[in-house]
């Protein structure tokens, strides 16, 4: 029993729907309110990106410990609940235009695949690492947009491709990290949880993730195609990234790569 | 914001915007998108002309049924929700189902006309190519599979209505044009919102909050957030503008204190003014553009023009006096006949540069308008400006009548094309020979120059032919039609009888032919030699009407196909003396006379057609200079000249030629038929032009910006490199840059560096007191010169929206156009590559500059009397100036009127370097 209340409270930060809404509302918080208000930094963004992971995994751990490691049908119940959930976010995320809500679905879709994991006993530390830490660097050019348009939103502002042309670069690059295109640390920590669970069961393990994974690019398109290219609006100043500020995103890109080479060594 | 824009969707409804263009921005949706999705796919399966392995069923049926009998069973609709097969049921024929379409939408019957223009102009690119398929009786595909624009809309308008059905079930609303009308009325705020919302002009700010309250749907807080809205954007908007206008000030040198300094109604209306400039600003840089480009060439060939020049015997009189004592006799200057494109000029003006050759622009296709039957080519291609309409048709028939053997290349390469065109082949096959083509890519990217001319040399010639272009008389053509079907007959008899030749009769063959004609009755000696019994003898006979065409009827049509084949002589010699008086080349003639004609080579190009002649509808001129010299070379034709006042020197020849405008290189055709005697001058002739197309590559180099070319010979090479290059999206910049008309003599043009920018027609207005041959260049080069221009011009100031955008993109759809990505509008202009460099225009817009050397009252009576270049003139598509050789004024139309041209009105003061015009004169 105690284990059930622990993994469902792991459920709420390793999202399960819809113990997920939670965690969703809390990312997706309009600064102007109180708690966003808060949360207006990107750092304590990222902050809370990188801690509700690792939280989720210390509980996860903890029911496992409580549990003698005789989780079976439980741990596979779970891992169909986080397989859904994040099939299920993954498709909302086709048709979300606002960044800060992109962004909270796809953590939510990508952390939800650690349950597939962690039925077959892969451990979720570094993965759960990986998938969060992959959207960090979205998370602060979302933030550059919205200082510079008043919100990150698709469609409002194409074709910035022209106009921020080193913004640009990075954006797209940040996008396929978040999206775990090869060899982003998100890709790493997919394949560790493919590799350790197919074995056991494949259909469990490889459908939720490959079509999580399918849906995660689509959007991810989607996102490129609303906001690097097209035909720029007139009637806005756009600003480009100053060489500092695009050095040090590069560089966090550099490290977050890689990290995914660290990753490689924990699969290995 | 407030009055304007809540009333602006209500009114751009049905004249600006379709009931689905406004759904879209209310709610959203995809409408617009989405149908011109359906509609490219089935205009792609239909328009197919041979690129699909698998083609659309029932094509014949014509655009709108075909495509109907598919639709009404694509299940893939009604998975996205469309009941098209109920539509389709409910009427018959295209028109009346464009009236269902509106009557169920509720469209007003007023509406209803500018509702199909808005839907024509939507996938302009297909639209207009269906169209022109309406039009083209003559045209192949469209004889086979007949559409036209009633079908394109009725199929548009059965989707839309399919997609506006779906949608209003989805949504929950009437989407019917009375509803979407009541709508607008009861909820204008609402439906601003919604449509800054959706059609991506929302404050980027205020997006979310504009989303969440159209969601909630409530009243009171979308009136809140929509006056919130419109006092931020109003602020927002003026905030930019004012930045924009102390902008301005700044570079007028009126400093920001001044600016400020201004009443606020000053200020209102300085901005305003500002504003209002805005639509016309475009024009008044286009007038300045052109005004420089005029002074510039003016300046030039202006002074050329001496009031009161005496009329002339002969051209050649123009030309400057020779300068010293061993300047060859009239007779040894060669003259040299070619387009009027703007790249000739360079290759004239280089070899003219060289001496001793006196050149004429003339309409590419030389006055010879004809359809072309190539030899193994199956259909008519019309060699002449497209708005003339060919009457007659030149064979091309080889000298040897041998069996055409293919190689075993030639098999290899039917094989490997074979397997890559099937559907399944290529999954089992592309191991195999994927190698192969991996070969090829290989070759054709890293050594083009060596790979093309070892595949040339695997590839058989194709065998020595000769233009048939005498008219076959009454007997010869009935001989030939009984002759082909003698040959019917024959085979006939062994496929039916398994009867050979050599059992048969001449006799039996003709009594066979004549029943099958009906010029006989009663049983055949045939059919008592082989005992073919009656029954079996009438099946026959009737084989031979139907199968094998031998019948009454058909002889009647393969006699007027016959009658169109070739000129009379009368005619060639109508046709080359119009040419010859049309440039001034009436007398003086040379011993050699070029007939130059052009095209281009590339590879891996789509628009190669752009690049070849316009004059011959965009094909190569060759064959029309072979037409043009043979005829001009008959010794009837020259008889019948002689008449008309054309004396041809007996020893004057004219010999065709194919000036390669990508590479530069003029090669000399039909050699073989000239006399011992005259081929030892040519080698001559080629050093000649050798010459002068290096030094038109080197300019041509230079112009492309071709690095590390330090001299002739290195360009040429390069020039040759980039027509073979398969990965070249630019082998030459083509027509781009063309800027003026110039209708005179050469003496007005003669060593002027023209940049390779000007179309030069040849004329000698003392020829032609009463205009007539004027009205041909007016009617036709003329024409067709502009929309040459146009086309550019259009190309340039919108590549995407009228030219075609980036080639890099562009893939060939079903053989016929070119689509960019794998769905798009088909596309129409001029590729990004040919108009722009390095993302700037290349061509500079100007609308085509004309220059007449003629009395004005000459050319204004001509406007008077010529509607189509009176339009163009009149409306401001053409600039039209006159150069009165007898006042010695120059006269410009414009505004409506004409105007004695002033080389120091303000026009010429307008900024641009005149100098720009004309390279360079050369001393």
């Amino acid at each position: 029993m105690l284990t059930l209340i622990l993994f469902l409270l792991a459920g709420l930060v390793l999202p399960l729907f819809p113990l997920s809404l939670g965690v969703n509302l809390l990312l997706q918080q309009d600064p102007a309110s109180a708690l966003g208000g808060r949360l207006a930094h990107p750092a304590a963004r990222a902050g809370l990106l990188v801690l509700l992971p690792l939280v989720g995994v210390g509980l996860l751990a903890l029911g496992r410990l409580v549990a003698g490691g005789e989780v079976g049908a439980l741990a596979t119940v779970f891992a169909m609940w986080g397989g859904l959930t994040s099939v299920f976010y993954a498709f909302r995320l086709l048709s979300v235009r606002d960044g800060r809500i992109w962004l909270a679905q796809l953590y939510t879709s990508a952390l939800a695949l650690i349950w597939v994991g962690a039925a077959h006993e892969v451990p979720p530390l570094l993965p759960a690492l990986g998938l969060a830490l992959s959207l960090l660097p979205l998370l602060f050019l979302f933030d550059g947009l919205a200082v510079r348009f008043g919100s990150a939103r698709v469609g409002l502002y194409p074709g910035l491709g022209l106009c921020m042309p080193v913004f640009s670069t990075l954006f797209i690059l940040a996008v396929l990290m978040a999206v775990a295109v090869p060899f982003s640390p998100g890709f790493f920590a997919i394949s560790e949880l493919g590799f350790g669970g197919v074995g056991r069961n494949e259909l469990l393990t490889l459908l939720p993730l490959g079509l999580s994974w399918l849906l995660w690019t689509w959007s991810g398109i989607n996102l490129l195609a609303g906001i690097v290219f097209g035909t720029p609006r007139d009637d806005l100043a756009y600003a480009d990234l100053g060489a500092r500020v695009a050095v040090r995103h590069a560089a966090a890109l550099l490290a977050l790569a890689l990290f995914g080479l660290f990753l490689v060594e924990g699969m290995l | 914001m407030t009055a304007s824009r809540q009333t602006d969707l209500a009114a751009r409804l049905g004249r600006d915007l379709t009931l689905y263009d406004a759904i879209d921005q209310l709610f959203g949706t995809r409408i617009g998108e989405t149908l011109n999705e359906l509609l490219i796919k089935g205009l792609m399966d239909f328009c197919d002309e041979g690129q699909s392995i698998w083609r659309m069923p029932g094509r014949r049926q014509g655009l709108f049924r075909g495509w109907s009998r598919i639709a009404r069973r694509n299940r893939r609709l009604r998975l996205r929700g469309m009941d098209v097969g109920a539509i389709l049921e409910a009427a018959d024929g295209p028109e009346a189902m464009i009236d269902l379409v509106m009557s169920r939408l509720g469209i007003p019957e007023d509406h209803w006309m500018d509702a199909c223009t808005l839907e024509l102009t939507k996938l302009h690119g297909w639209a207009g190519f269906v169209r022109w398929r309406g039009q083209s009786r003559r045209y192949y595909w469209q004889e086979r599979n007949p559409a036209d624009l009633v079908d394109f809309l009725a199929i548009r308008l059965v989707l839309a209505l399919a997609l506006l059905e779906d949608a209003a079930r989805r949504l929950r609303r009437d989407l019917r044009w009375p509803a979407l009308q009541a709508y607008l009325q009861a909820h204008p705020r609402e439906c601003v919102l919604r449509r800054e919302l959706n059609a991506g002009t929302v404050l980027p700010d205020y997006a979310h909050r504009v989303e969440l309250a159209l969601e909630r749907g409530d009243p009171a807080r979308i009136d809140a957030l929509y006056l919130e809205y419109e006092r931020i954007k109003l602020r927002r908007e003026a905030c930019t503008r004012a930045h924009r206008i102390a902008a301005m000030a700044e570079c007028a040198g009126i400093s920001r204190a001044d600016l400020l300094a201004l009443p606020d109604d000053t200020l209102l209306q300085l901005i305003d003014g500002v504003y209002a400039f805005k639509r016309g600003e475009g024009m008044v840089w286009t007038e300045a553009l052109e005004r420089s480009y005029i002074a510039g060439l003016l300046a030039h060939i202006g002074p050329r023009v001496v009031p009161g020049s005496e009329p002339r015997a002969a051209p050649t009189e123009t030309r400057p006096p020779a300068p010293d004592a061993a300047a060859p006799r009239p007779s040894d200057r060669i003259q040299a006949l070619f387009c009027i494109d703007v790249r000739s000029e360079r290759l004239r003006r280089q070899l003219e540069a060289l001496g001793d050759y006196d050149s004429f622009g003339i309409a590419g296709f030389f006055g010879v308008p004809l359809s072309f039957i190539e030899f193994g080519k199956g259909h008519e291609t019309d060699l002449c400006p497209a708005v003339v309409q060919p009457r007659n048709v030149v064979l091309e028939m080889p000298h040897t009548h041998a069996q055409h053997r293919h190689s075993l290349y030639e098999l290899a390469h039917e094989v490997v094309h074979d397997l890559k065109n099937t559907v399944l082949a290529p999954y089992v096959t592309v191991e195999a020979v994927g190698v192969l083509f991996g070969f090829d890519m290989l070759g054709k990217t890293f050594a083009p120059r060596a790979y093309n001319t070892w595949r040339a040399r695997l590839e058989s010639d194709k065998p020595p032919a000769r233009l048939l272009i005498d008219k076959i008389s009454q007997e010869d053509a009935e001989e030939l039609i009984a002759n082909l079907q003698d040959e019917m007959i024959l085979r006939a008899a062994e496929r039916h009888f398994g009867i050979k030749r050599e059992a048969l009769t001449s006799p039996m063959i003709r009594e066979l032919r004549e029943t099958a004609l009906g010029q006989r009755s009663g049983p055949t000696a045939f059919a008592r030699r082989f005992d073919v019994e009656p029954a079996a003898e009438a099946v026959f006979i009737r084989s031979l009407q139907l199968e094998y065409r031998v019948n009454p009827d058909q002889a009647r049509i393969q006699l007027e196909h016959l009658a169109k084949i070739g000129f009379r002589y009368t005619r060639q010699a109508q046709l080359v003396g119009t040419a010859l008086r049309a440039i001034g080349l009436t007398g003086g003639f040379g011993r050699t006379v070029l007939v130059v004609g052009h095209g281009s080579s590339s590879e891996n190009n789509p628009y190669e057609s752009a690049l070849d002649c316009g004059a011959c509808g965009g094909n190569h001129g060759l064959i029309n200079a072979r037409i043009f010299a043979i005829m001009a070379n008959r010794r009837e034709v020259r008889a019948l000249l002689a008449e008309q006042g054309i004396q041809i020197p007996e020893e004057t020849w004219f010999i065709p030629a194919l000036h390669n405008t990508t590479t530069d290189e003029v090669v000399l055709y039909d050699l073989e038929q000239l006399p011992p005697a005259v081929l030892t001058r040519m080698g001559r002739i080629r050093e000649d032009l050798t010459a002068a197309g290096r030094l038109c590559a080197l300019e041509r180099c230079q112009a492309l910006g071709e690095p590390g070319i330090d001299g002739p010979e290195a360009a040429a090479r390069r020039v040759k490199r980039n027509a073979l290059d398969w990965t070249q999206v630019r082998p030459e910049w083509g027509l781009s840059k063309n800027a003026s008309f110039v209708i005179g003599r050469r003496a007005l043009t003669a060593a002027l560096d023209l940049d390779g920018r000007a179309f030069l027609h040849s004329y000698d207005y003392r020829l032609d007191p009463d205009g007539r041959l004027l009205e041909v260049i007016l009617t036709g080069p003329l024409i067709v010169a502009q929309w040459i221009n146009l086309e550019h011009y259009f190309s340039v100031v919108d590549n995407e929206g009228f030219g075609s955008g980036s080639k890099v993109f562009h893939n060939v759809i079903g053989r016929f156009g070119v689509m960019t990505g794998n769905l798009s509008d088909l596309r129409t202009g001029l590729p990004a590559q040919t108009m722009l460099r390095d993302g700037h225009p290349y061509h500079t817009p100007l609308r085509l500059i004309t220059l007449i050397e003629a009395p004005l009252a000459l050319v204004q009576g001509l406007l008077g009397r010529l509607y189509k270049p009176r339009e163009l003139v009149h409306n401001g598509w053409i600039r039209l100036l006159v150069l009165d050789p007898e006042s010695g004024l120059t006269h410009l139309y414009e505004h409506g009127q004409w105007q004695v041209w002033d080389a120091g009105a303000p026009g010429r003061a307008a900024g641009v370097d005149c100098g720009q015009a004309c390279a360079g004169v050369r001393s």
